[in-house]
């Protein structure tokens, strides 16, 4: 330690042990540590804890919204895929509608072309079994007219009644 | 830092006192704890000490930069797959009512398409079966014609071989006749 | 002020010097409102703080300049001591540990420019402070459990015969605490800046060989700037573990 004194200012031993200095330390110490508090607990502290929690608080609140927005997201492509799905199933019944209702159409123009062929049919049966009924009568005067002039061809005379009598024996036999 | 430093003399006089005679002197103790004290000052700035600091504390930033924007990142994101879900759902409309737009013009098309076949086809049946109907008039004429021709030639042989009693002709007019029923045949 | 002629021609180390209290205008008895060098270096403490936590926070960005940055980085630093150590309900009391840390480490670190003053080198100023710890930790012990406090220093745990023996050493360790809590403080920051003084002291007559103790002294800064950093932790830290005693009182 040092030692020899050097007045009253100079350390004679631990100017720590000097108590005369004491009142004066304890004194502006708590002068100090009362400013100190005051200035961190009404300033310093609130504002970097603000600071701090509005930091997190923007980090966790864009997490959450960035969930709530992706679920919401998740929704609407849910609700957008099902739209879609309608649309398609609703444009599957129109066109299944569609052709039934075609196919009824069709079944009713082909019915209708069945019976007036059918129809036509019967009446060209009619008519060809009148021609063939008409023929019989006709074949003989056909006949006889043929025969006649065929007879005359070959120059005997013959009268239309012996002629005619001929046809009428053949068409029998 | 070194302001504060350059003012101790002038604020601490009493420090400065303490130690006696001139200041830049190595028996003045405090001028060799300052010399000691700038030494060891000029250390940590050799060894980058300052710049660590300040560059851990720059890192310490970005990081939080990072943080941040990351989030920030991530909810934008969402935000716009949400806004493409929305602008989708509203086209869905438009897109639901062109499908069924489409499927109505289709189905429209298609049954004109078919009952134009069914015409065609049913007016080529009708054709046919005119044609048939046509075809069996057709023979049943010729079938009549043709009996009255073979009854007639039968006839006008019966009639001329009763007249012509000289056999000796017979045969030639049986030849003749047969040669104006081919004609006329 | 003083002549010291005599001092001159051998080793005139005066290391103790460095910690006299005296008046900072004039030559007066130190009064206990005298103006003196604990007074400036005490208003340079709460001016450095200032300057960190108050200006350095001034700009409340959410990326954090360095000095904003820094003022986190205490505040966390100490927050999750007090949350760590003395527990979740032991938070409400930060501002006042924060106080402390906030005294004791800038006054550390200032003490170790040439030519300052060590406030906290004094046994006056940290038993002060530890005084104020012990008392207040004492009283929240006692408020927050009336008498189950003194289960502290009834050590269930052990047989019931060495109990009464352990009580005494108990309560003995307890009063002991805010002793030892301000000497370590004020023991550990008086050593390092008398070291320092005592080589300062050779360079004078060792002419060039004052290189060495010169060398010697930028070691013990090295030295000085862990202890005041450590120093000022332990004390904070030792705070935060009395008062976790005080809120938590059984073993």
């Amino acid at each position: 330690m040092a030692t020899e004194a050097q007045g009253a200012e100079s350390a004679a031993g631990m100017p720590q042990l000097d108590f005369a200095t004491f009142p004066n330390q304890v004194f502006w110490l708590v002068v100090t540590l009362v400013a100190l508090y005051l200035i961190l607990s009404r300033v310093a502290l609130p504002r970097i804890a603000a600071v701090l929690a509005e930091r997190r608080g923007s980090i966790t609140n864009d997490i959450a919204a960035a969930e709530e927005l992706g679920l919401r997201a998740r929704e609407a492509e849910t609700a957008y895929q099902k739209a879609l799905a309608d649309a398609r199933a609703e444009a599957g019944r129109i066109v299944v509608k569609a052709r039934a209702e075609i196919q009824k159409d069709l079944d009713a123009a082909v019915a209708r072309a069945d019976t007036e062929i059918a129809a036509k049919a019967v009446e060209s049966q009619e008519r060809i079994a009148a021609i063939r009924a008409s023929a019989a009568a006709s074949v003989g005067e056909v006949a006889r007219e043929v025969a006649r002039e065929i007879v005359q061809a070959f120059g005997t005379g013959a009268d239309g009644r012996s002629v005619a009598a001929a046809v009428t024996q053949r068409m029998k036999g | 830092m070194r302001a504060v430093l350059a003012l101790l003399p002038a604020i601490a006089p009493g420090a400065a006192e303490a130690a006696s005679g001139p200041f830049f002197s190595l028996s003045n103790t405090n001028f060799v704890v300052l010399v000691a004290f700038l030494l060891f000052v000029a250390v940590l700035v050799h060894f980058k000490v300052p710049g660590m600091l300040g560059g851990l504390l720059d890192r310490r930033a970005a990081q939080i930069r990072a943080d941040l924007e990351g989030a920030r990142a991530l909810r934008d994101e969402a935000q716009a797959l949400v806004a493409t879900y929305a602008r989708r759902s509203r086209e869905v409309k438009d897109q639901a009512d062109r499908i069924v737009a489409r499927a109505r013009e289709d189905a429209r098309t298609a049954a004109e398409e078919a009952k134009e076949e069914l015409r065609r086809s049913i007016a080529r049946r009708l054709a046919d079966a005119e044609d048939q109907i046509r075809a069996a008039e057709e023979a049943a004429l010729r079938e009549v014609r043709d009996r009255a021709i073979v009854v007639a030639v039968a006839a006008a042989g019966d009639v001329i071989a009763r007249q012509m009693t000289p056999a000796a002709g017979a045969a030639l007019i049986d030849r003749s006749i047969t040669e104006i029923g081919q004609r006329l045949g | 002020m003083a002549e010291s002629a005599e001092g001159e021609a051998g080793f005139a180390i005066h290391p103790m010097d460095q910690f006299i209290v005296r008046p900072l205008f004039g030559d007066g008895p130190v009064h206990w409102y005298t103006v003196t060098n604990v007074t400036l270096w005490m208003a340079l403490t709460v001016l450095v703080v200032s300057l960190l936590l108050v200006v350095g926070s001034r700009g409340r960005v959410l990326v954090p300049s360095r000095m904003q940055s820094v003022a986190e980085l205490l505040y966390g630093f100490v927050y999750k001591m007090v949350e760590d150590v003395a527990g979740k309900d032991g938070a409400r009391y930060f501002p006042y540990i924060m106080t402390v840390f906030c005294f004791v480490l800038p006054a550390n670190v200032l003490g170790l420019l040439p030519m300052s003053f060590t406030t906290t080198s004094h046994i006056a100023v940290t038993a002060v402070l530890a005084v104020a710890v012990f008392a207040s930790v004492t009283a929240i012990g006692f408020l927050k459990h009336g008498t189950h406090f003194l289960g502290l220093f009834w050590i269930s745990s052990a047989p019931l015969p060495l109990r009464p023996v352990l009580a005494v050493i108990e309560v003995l360790s307890y009063f002991v605490r805010p002793v030892s809590h301000s000497i370590r403080l004020a023991g550990n920051m008086m050593a390092g800046h008398a070291v320092i003084k005592v080589f300062a002291g050779f360079a004078g007559a060792l002419g060039v060989a004052s290189v060495f103790p010169v060398v010697a002294i930028t070691a013990v800064y090295g030295l000085e700037v862990l202890v005041a950093f450590i120093q000022a932790y332990v004390f904070t830290i030792l705070t935060c573990v009395y008062l976790r005693d005080a809120l938590h009182p059984s073993h």
